[in-house]
């Protein structure tokens, strides 16, 4: 019978769980979701990502990319099993001083212009000295002329600029990014990709959740999931992203 | 340069920000004009209330026996709200976070309980706000047949009420805070409500709800005891705010997203989709496995498809519809033994727990009118699909009749019961089906259709959409008004031809059905 409570176990430490990595930018043990339904992630998936790698989350519709990444995030609770952030367990407030998570949809408040959630995530992180970069981010991704507009009235790929500046703008050594080439423009994308090899080069950590070639030279690593389980780990070609989004 | 300040300092300057940008987008006669319909619609309720009481003050005797017997029908009524903040808590309620609110600050690293606490008292103070004001109306209603000062009625009233919105609300925060599952709230919730069905049983003061209640009747008769209640309230609201923090990011998430939906659903008055997405709300799922499962057809069967596809859904039905529906059946049974008493206004009730109960029952019908391109497939006449699904929903619907019948049993005499519910059987339970069908089978509103008649004309035909619906089963219950209150002449000759009236609505409500067409939103 299960408990009354669905209180979160205490999470192991290297002390209690061997195969814990301290060191890890993210590591999952025995991590399952199962929504009830046959959906999720089926199988418990070890996964060890190390720091300054880019790895791309690839699978065909339904595969567990999202839920793994909500996981990881902290955003759903695992049935079974562990995700650790930079060490700490997933939700911890180590872990999201660690991790910037972009969801596949932006996640924008209504009453707040672009500036105004710039300078709220910025300062809400703790971050010194944003405003340049703020700026930098702005122009670079073209909205420089819209910063006092607000982003719950702009355009799909004019919010998904907006939720990747917000998730830019703050530190972070772990960044989980669903889909982010969705929606964006060409001259975007290619900013994206630019953006997200510097953050690389810088030692950060990245897990994207994408299909998008562009990104095959910049990404140090694939990991494949289908039906909810693994299906690939090992380097990103795009021979092999073809096949795992196929489904052959 | 912001290294010196504190995340919990930018949390509190982005809410002077958020405050500042919503106020001002808010023009002050907006805001009058709200106070006002607000302020008439409960002067015109009192009025209503104090209209439908009979002119006798009760005796001061009878006032003391009244103060007796009642706190613990009120405790009973307090018990089902805090089971209903119980359920609520047990599935991530009661608080709605929005979904940026979940996305920014409950993942920004400062402490969640810094981020949910002010939530969650705005919360609970509103709750007390429309307890007190609900508690100082009904004072105000009661003072005018009971011998008691009217402003202390209004204070007692109002205190009462207001401490069972904070305890409703910090019940749910307490079971949400500290992760309580589904199933232990619920059996939680039942507990307390049976514990104070067994003090209305009884006649004793055990539970603490009835403790709450008796606060309501100090003006009659003061019993220190109810103090404890007080207590009671101090105590579950600490127990609320103290690991608030804890609450579960993946249901204040899900909340949040359908919350959102949910009110722009309510200001569309889209009814369908208020129910869809309160289902989802409280998890409401339909069942994987069916109650009985309806076996693959032989090659040759005489059973009408859409008469097997609605039983197939309704033994898919969760149990909490299936009690929800057979509470409503026992609610719309008091109602209408209370209606046979005296109280006509309780027509008005019985009618809407009927209508609700065939909601549920109309759900076949609703799943037509949700997916359009199936329905455009049918090759006949869009409404002969409709009108098809009019046999099972109205055969649920006389088992709701008949659980109408026994509850009706605690307040009037068997054979009375006996004598009406033949007569009214049928027509009520092909109303009620006929008349939550056409709700559903209504649709959502087509604004752009409706703004081009101008607002007067779109405000009619939107209360129209919202009132013809419920009021077909009520018009149904009508013919109850004729049979008078003697146990022993009871009139069914004109309750009979009375019924026939009723018909013609059921029989115009048909015909409404027939010219149902699939609408492409």
């Amino acid at each position: 019978m299960t408990s009354a409570f669905a209180l979160p176990k205490q999470p192991p430490t290297p002390a209690t769980e061997p195969r814990l990595k301290p060191d890890a930018a993210l590591q999952t043990l025995d991590l399952s979701k199962d929504y009830g339904d046959g959906m999720g992630l089926m199988t418990e998936l070890d996964l060890v990502i190390g720091t300054g790698e880019l790895v791309m989350l690839v699978g065909p519709n339904g595969a567990g990319k999202s839920t793994f990444l909500g996981l990881a995030a902290g955003m759903l609770e695992p049935t079974n099993g562990w995700a650790f952030i930079a060490g700490s367990p997933a939700g911890t407030v180590h872990a999201r001083a660690a991790l910037s998570y972009l969801p596949d949809n932006p996640v924008l408040y209504d009453d707040l212009s672009l500036g105004e959630h710039i300078e709220y995530i910025a300062r809400l992180h703790k971050t010194v000295d944003w405003q340049d970069y703020a700026d930098d981010l702005v122009d670079m991704f073209g909205l420089g002329d819209r910063i006092d507009d607000l982003p719950s009235r702009f355009s799909r790929g004019l919010k998904q600029k907006t939720g990747l500046i917000l998730g830019l703008i703050r530190p972070f050594t772990v960044m989980l990014v669903d889909e982010p080439f969705v929606g964006l423009d060409t001259p975007g994308q290619e900013t994206l990709v630019e953006i997200m090899s510097d953050v690389v080069d810088q030692g950060a950590t990245i897990i994207c959740s994408t299909h998008q070639l562009d990104l095959v030279p910049s990404a140090t690593r694939c990991v494949g999931l289908r039906d909810g389980e693994l299906a690939y780990d090992g380097p990103a070609t795009a021979a092999k992203i073809r096949e795992l989004v196929g489904g052959e | 340069m912001t290294d010196v300040e504190t995340p919990t300092e930018a949390l509190l300057d982005l809410r002077r920000t958020r405050r500042h940008n919503r106020l001002s987008e808010v023009h002050w006669i907006d805001a009058v004009y709200r106070v006002y319909i607000v302020g008439l619609a409960a002067v015109i309720f009192i009025l209503f209330a104090v209209s439908q009481l009979p002119d006798d003050r009760l005796t001061n005797e009878e006032a003391l026996r009244f103060a007796n017997e009642a706190p613990m029908w009120l405790g009973l009524g307090f018990a089902i709200a805090i089971g209903v903040g119980l359920r609520s808590g047990g599935r991530g309620g009661p608080l709605v976070l929005e979904a940026p609110v979940v996305m920014h600050e409950l993942n920004a690293p400062v402490p969640r309980e810094s981020v949910v606490r002010g939530p969650a008292i705005k919360q609970l103070r509103f709750m007390a706000f429309a307890g007190a004001v609900i508690g100082a109306i009904i004072g105000e209603v009661a003072a005018y047949r009971l011998p008691v000062n009217t402003a202390t009625a209004i204070a007692c009233g109002a205190l009462s009420f207001a401490l069972v919105g904070v305890l409703a609300s910090a019940t749910a925060l307490a079971a949400s805070g500290r992760r309580l599952r589904w199933w232990p709230a619920n059996i939680l919730a039942a507990v307390l409500i049976a514990w104070s069905a067994l003090d209305v049983l009884g006649k004793r003061t055990t539970s603490p709800f009835t403790l709450l209640a008796e606060i309501a009747f100090w003006p009659i008769t003061f019993r220190v005891f109810a103090l404890i209640s007080i207590v009671v309230v101090a105590v579950v609201v600490w127990l609320g705010l103290s690991r608030i923090g804890n609450l579960s990011i993946e249901h204040a998430l899900r909340r949040a997203g359908l919350v959102s939906q949910l009110r722009f659903a309510v200001t569309l008055q889209d009814v369908r989709t208020v129910v869809l997405l309160r289902r989802q709300l409280s998890q409401e799922n339909a069942r994987l496995r069916p109650w009985i499962r309806i076996g693959r057809s032989k090659k040759k069967s005489f059973i009408p498809p859409t008469w097997k596809r609605d039983w197939q859904s309704y033994l898919r039905f969760p149990l909490p519809r299936l009690l929800r529906m057979a509470m409503f059946g026992v609610i719309a049974g008091l109602s209408l033994g209370a209606l046979w008493r005296g109280t006509i206004p309780m027509i008005i009730v019985a009618g809407l727990a009927l209508y609700l109960v065939a909601y549920d029952a109309s759900e076949p019908t609703a799943q037509e009118v949700d997916h359009p391109t199936r329905w455009e497939s049918f090759p006949e006449a869009p409404g002969i699909l409709i009108l098809q699904h009019v046999a099972a929903a109205f055969v649920v619907m006389t088992f709701i009749c008949a659980i109408v019948a026994a509850s009706a049993l605690i307040l009037v005499p068997f054979a009375v019961v006996w004598k009406l519910a033949l007569i009214m059987f049928v027509p009520v339970a092909l109303a009620a089906a006929v008349s939550a069908m056409i709700s559903a089978a209504q649709g959502a509103p087509n604004m752009a259709g409706l703004a081009g008649l101008g607002p007067d004309v779109m405000g009619w035909l939107m209360i129209a959409r919202l009132v013809i619906p419920p009021a077909i089963t009520i018009i149904a219950l009508l013919p109850l008004l004729s049979a008078g209150s003697d146990p022993n002449a009871i009139n069914t000759t004109k309750v009979g031809n009375a019924t026939v009236y009723s018909l013609f609505a059921v029989g115009g409500a048909i015909l409404y059905l027939r010219t149902r067409k699939p609408k492409h939103l």
